[in-house]
Order: structure tokens, then C-alpha cells, then sequence
């Protein structure tokens, strides 16, 4: 063990053990670790070696063995890391218990996979992926970490994105889909995480899609955002999706108001960066206004959105957008003024503005929130 | 006793095993019950990056398919998936999944620009025998056997090259190394 001859003079100077304790523990320490480690570098070494030898002889004679013999071997290595999750349900070793859980969902993929190959069958990837999401939901319950969670919802959000796309619908044409599906995203997820939040079983994943819902929205203002400098836009924006964008808005802002937490100001907060997101695009893009305009709602919206995150404590993700927030600052600057001197003319002067807001917001933010309070209904 | 914690475990444990198996099932019932068809191929080898090496392939179904789309009148983009079966006797095409009562074989699948898709149109070989199969199916050789079961889901059941199985028609191509 590293750093156990300090550990042992220490113990030997504060008398809680005598020296002739200290010298027969290290020396026990010193033999059993030589023995192990080349006991576990060796048994390493020849695992490793049988494993990598097995799978070559598989993949050299995989067309020779039988369809049956295929298929009870991937029903044999399933059952057998499904009994290996059950003997850690007590949970003694949760990294584990996690490890095993991913084991086993690859495992459903690859079973899938197999399937597939031996039985020619050409369905597409995502109707593949879809399976997948369908019958590791389950398990992935189980898991006490958000990461199983996040892909399975990025996967599941893909798929049901891209089947939609290319299902044929009377209403909606193809460029419509797309358009609300992309706009319609990150409500859609604000909602899931609303509606999960209450159970301790999805929890996890009401942190997933709080995640996903925060990800695809700065995506979604960041393309409106750019296809608003772009000389010509060859979106068209329905009425449609603005009508199917404030439908999700709307719920997303009765399930904000439903909740206890966060506290008044929190609500409002929230509410304000779900009604700037709904009205940005349908303006930005349906009207065809100017970069100016789409400059002040992408910054207004990342200030808003940086401001929310400080108070949830994502302090990376809020540094995120406020960096966000001065490259597009740049951007506007560079665009008005063109020339270096111009826009650094204007830069220290918007910089002052913005440290003489942030003094002023630092002196009344405590009274603004406590009025905000007072004037929430109990 | 089982408490409910341990119940969930189990459940969610076997329900993909569970489900994957009664795939399994459901492919090897239609593999042996189901009505046995030839139809002639052609085709190209591009690479599976999930599931090895396959041959994709048009079957050539003796009518044309996919062509006078009622809902998309030639503006729909060639991503667009539109339901359509191709009835095998009496040989026909139509849009939709619903067969005419005449029609007693048919294979349910899609559209998709003007190409039909029924989840039969890949055939996994060994890297070996890509480049030989590919040469005698762009030569128009090539023949593939259906299961098509009753409710028009079809099962690819084996590759013919001039009649003849596969491994029987080409020789592995020295690989490489």
C-alpha cells in the first residue's frame, strides 16, 4: 500500500503501536503484495490472452457454426449477466451493479444485432434502436446513475424524431415536421421532466430530460439565431408550429406553476425562458427579422437562461452561455461597426454598461426578490 | 419471499430475454410454415458497421412498384415512408396494408422514393464470398427464397446463384493479409 511506512512511523510515534508491530505489519504488507500483484498481472494476462483466442476462433469459423448453437450462446451469456446483476441487487459494489446494467443492455443490442444477421433481416436502424429503447427500459429503472438514462432518452428522442420526419402526414408537410419537431423538442422534454420529477423511480430520468430539454433548446436558438445572418433563408415557418410550439409552452407553464419548488422568483423565471423560446423562432424565422432583432433574443434568452442556472447551481453550464453570450456580443459588434476601431469603441462602452447594470443589479436584486415574494399569493 | 424490490429485478431481467426469444420464435415459425417463393435479384455490397457484411439488393417483384403515389405528387422528398404492399398472386402493387380479398399472397413493406422495402432486401455473407456473390448478382444470377407468412411478413430463407445454393455456386476470394 502506498504510503504506508509514513502511515506506520506516524502511528509509532503517537504511541498505538510499538516499532516491533510497525516492522511485522510491513513486512507482512510487503510479501502479500509482491504475491498478489504478480498473481493478478499473470491471471490478467492469461484471461486476456483466452478471451482474445476464443473470439478469434469464433470469427474465423462463424459461418460454420450452427444458427442454433449461435443463438444458445447468446441466450446463455445473457442469463448469465442477468443472474450477475442479481447476486449484486443488495448493492454491496454499486459501480458494480452499474457496470452490469450497461453489460447487459449492449448485451440486448448485440442480441438484436445477431438476430438480425442471422435471419437476414433489414429493418432499419432505428426501428433496431426502438426495439432496443423498448426492452431495456426496465433495467435502465434500475440504474442508479443519470447516464443510461441520458443515452436512452437521446436515442429514444432520434428515433421518434426521425420516424416522424418520414411518416407521411396530410397536414404536415416534410419541411413542417421538421421545423416543429426541432422547435418543439426542448418543450417536450421540459414537460417529461416535469411529470417525472415527482417519483424517486424517475427521478433519474426526469434529470435526463431537464438535461436534454436545457441542450437542445441552446441548439435550437443557436441555428435560429445564425439562420438570421444568413442572406437567404429558405425555411418556411407555418402557423402550424407556432400553434404546436405555444400548445407545449403552455403546458410546460401550468406544470411550472403546479410545482412548489422553485420559489416565486424561480417561477418566474422559468416561465419568462419558456415564453422567450417559444416567441424567438416563430419571429425570427416566420417574420424573417433582421440579425438585430435575433441578436437581442438569442442574448436576452442566454442572459435569462445563465441567470436560471446560477440559481440551480450548474455553474458550468451557466459559464457556458454567458461565454455564449459575449461571442454573439462580438459577432453584433463586429457586424455594426465593422472596423476594429469602431467596434472597440463601442465594446469598452457596452462593457461599462454591463458592469454598471451588474453594481446596479447587485444593489437591488435582494429588494426586488423579497417584493417579488410579498406579492406571490401563499 | 420475494420482496417487491427483488420482483422488479426479475421482471425487468427477463422481459428483454423474454421478448428477444419470442422474436426468435416468430422468425423460425414463418422460416417453416410459411409459403416459399423465388424472385430474382440485383443488387450491390456496401458495409454493415453493426452486423458484419451483407449483399443489399432490389428484387425484381415482375411489376413495377412504388410508381403513381396518390399522396405525394412528385413533391415528397425520397426520405418519406409510404406503407405499400406487392401482391403475389395475382401479381400486383398498391399503396396501403390492406390487401384485396383476391389477393391471397402479398408482402407488406414501404416506399420509399421508388424503391420498395419489405426488411428483405439483405443478404449477410462472409467476407470471403463478397466480392465473388456481388459479381454474380450484379450479372443478374441471382435468386433469393422467401417464407412470406399469412399476415404478409416475408422471411429471407436462402440466396440462389443459377439455381443453386450459394455456397455451392461461388468460391471464396483469397483475402488479403
Amino acid at each position: 500500500m502506498p504510503g504506508m511506512p509514513q502511515q506506520l512511523q506516524e502511528w509509532t510515534r503517537e504511541g498505538l503501536i510499538s516499532p516491533d508491530q510497525a516492522a511485522a505489519i510491513l513486512s507482512f504488507e510487503k510479501g502479500r503484495s509482491k504475491t498478489n500483484w504478480l498473481l493478478y498481472s499473470f491471471m490478467s494476462l492469461g484471461a486476456g490472452v483466452l478471451g482474445i483466442g476464443i473470439l478469434t476462433l469464433i470469427a474465423a469459423n462463424w459461418e460454420q457454426i450452427p444458427k442454433t448453437i449461435k443463438l444458445g450462446s447468446d441466450l446463455l451469456l445473457m442469463l448469465g449477466i442477468a443472474y450477475s446483476i442479481w447476486k449484486q441487487q443488495d448493492q454491496d459494489h454499486p459501480l458494480a451493479w452499474e457496470l452490469l446494467i450497461i453489460l447487459f443492455t449492449l448485451g440486448c443490442l448485440a442480441s438484436i444485432g445477431l438476430i438480425g444477421q442471422l435471419y437476414h433481416a433489414s429493418a432499419g436502424l432505428d426501428q433496431a434502436l426502438l426495439l432496443w429503447a423498448v426492452i431495456v427500459l426496465p433495467i435502465i429503472t434500475l440504474s442508479q446513475r443519470t447516464l443510461l438514462p441520458l443515452v436512452w432518452i437521446w436515442i429514444m428522442l432520434a428515433v421518434l424524431s426521425y420516424r416522424l420526419i418520414v411518416t407521411p402526414m396530410q397536414a404536415f408537410s416534410e419541411e413542417e415536421r421538421a421545423l416543429t419537431i426541432g422547435y418543439s423538442l426542448p418543450l417536450v422534454c421540459a414537460l417529461a421532466a416535469i411529470l417525472l420529477r415527482p417519483w424517486s423511480t424517475t427521478e433519474l430520468f426526469a434529470r435526463a430530460f431537464r438535461f436534454h430539454a436545457w441542450l437542445i433548446a441552446i441548439c435550437i436558438i443557436i441555428v435560429t439565431d445564425a439562420s438570421s445572418m444568413a442572406n437567404s433563408q429558405h425555411w418556411h415557418w407555418h402557423a402550424s408550429t407556432t400553434w404546436v410550439g405555444i400548445a407545449w409552452a403552455c403546458m410546460v407553464l401550468a406544470g411550472i406553476a403546479k410545482r412548489r419548488q422553485p420559489s416565486v422568483s424561480g417561477q418566474i423565471i422559468l416561465s419568462l425562458l419558456v415564453i422567450l423560446y417559444t416567441a424567438t423562432p416563430p419571429l425570427v424565422i416566420g417574420l424573417k427579422l433582421s440579425h438585430w432583432f435575433s441578436a437581442l433574443f438569442t442574448m436576452a434568452l442566454f442572459a435569462l437562461a445563465a441567470t436560471w442556472l446560477v440559481r440551480e447551481g450548474s455553474l458550468r453550464l451557466a459559464n457556458g452561455l454567458v461565454f455564449l453570450l459575449g461571442m454573439r456580443f462580438l459577432v453584433l459588434f463586429f457586424t455594426a461597426f465593422g472596423g476594429l476601431i469602431d467596434a472597440g469603441i463601442g465594446m469598452i462602452l457596452s462593457g461599462v454598461v454591463i458592469l454598471g447594470f451588474v453594481w446596479l443589479w447587485s444593489r437591488v436584486q435582494k429588494h426586488l426578490l423579497n417584493w417579488m415574494e410579498r406579492m406571490a399569493p401563499s | 419471499m420475494i420482496t417487491r424490490r427483488q420482483l422488479r429485478i426479475i421482471l425487468s431481467l427477463l422481459f428483454p430475454i423474454v421478448l428477444l426469444g419470442a422474436l426468435v420464435a416468430h422468425k423460425q415459425w414463418v422460416l417453416q410454415h410459411g409459403a416459399e417463393i423465388h424472385l430474382p435479384i440485383e443488387g450491390f455490397d456496401p458495409r454493415d458497421l453493426l452486423s458484419g457484411h451483407y449483399l443489399t439488393f432490389r428484387i425484381n417483384y415482375g411489376k413495377p412498384v412504388c410508381i403513381n403515389n396518390p399522396e405525394n405528387n412528385g413533391t415528397g422528398s425520397r426520405l418519406q415512408e409510404y406503407p405499400a404492399h406487392v401482391c403475389l398472386a395475382p401479381l400486383g402493387f398498391a399503396f396501403g396494408h390492406t390487401a384485396t380479398p383476391e389477393c391471397s399472397l402479398y408482402i407488406l413493406g414501404t416506399c420509399q422514393g421508388s424503391n420498395f422495402r419489405a426488411g428483405i432486401e439483405r443478404f449477410y455473407i462472409p467476407e470471403e464470398y463478397a466480392r465473388p456473390l456481388e459479381t454474380e448478382v450484379r450479372n443478374k444470377k441471382g435468386e433469393i427464397i422467401l417464407s412470406i407468412s399469412a399476415s404478409g411478413t416475408a422471411t429471407i430463407k436462402g440466396l440462389l446463384i443459377d439455381g443453386i445454393p450459394w455456397q455451392e455456386a461461388v468460391t471464396p476470394q483469397s483475402l488479403r493479409r
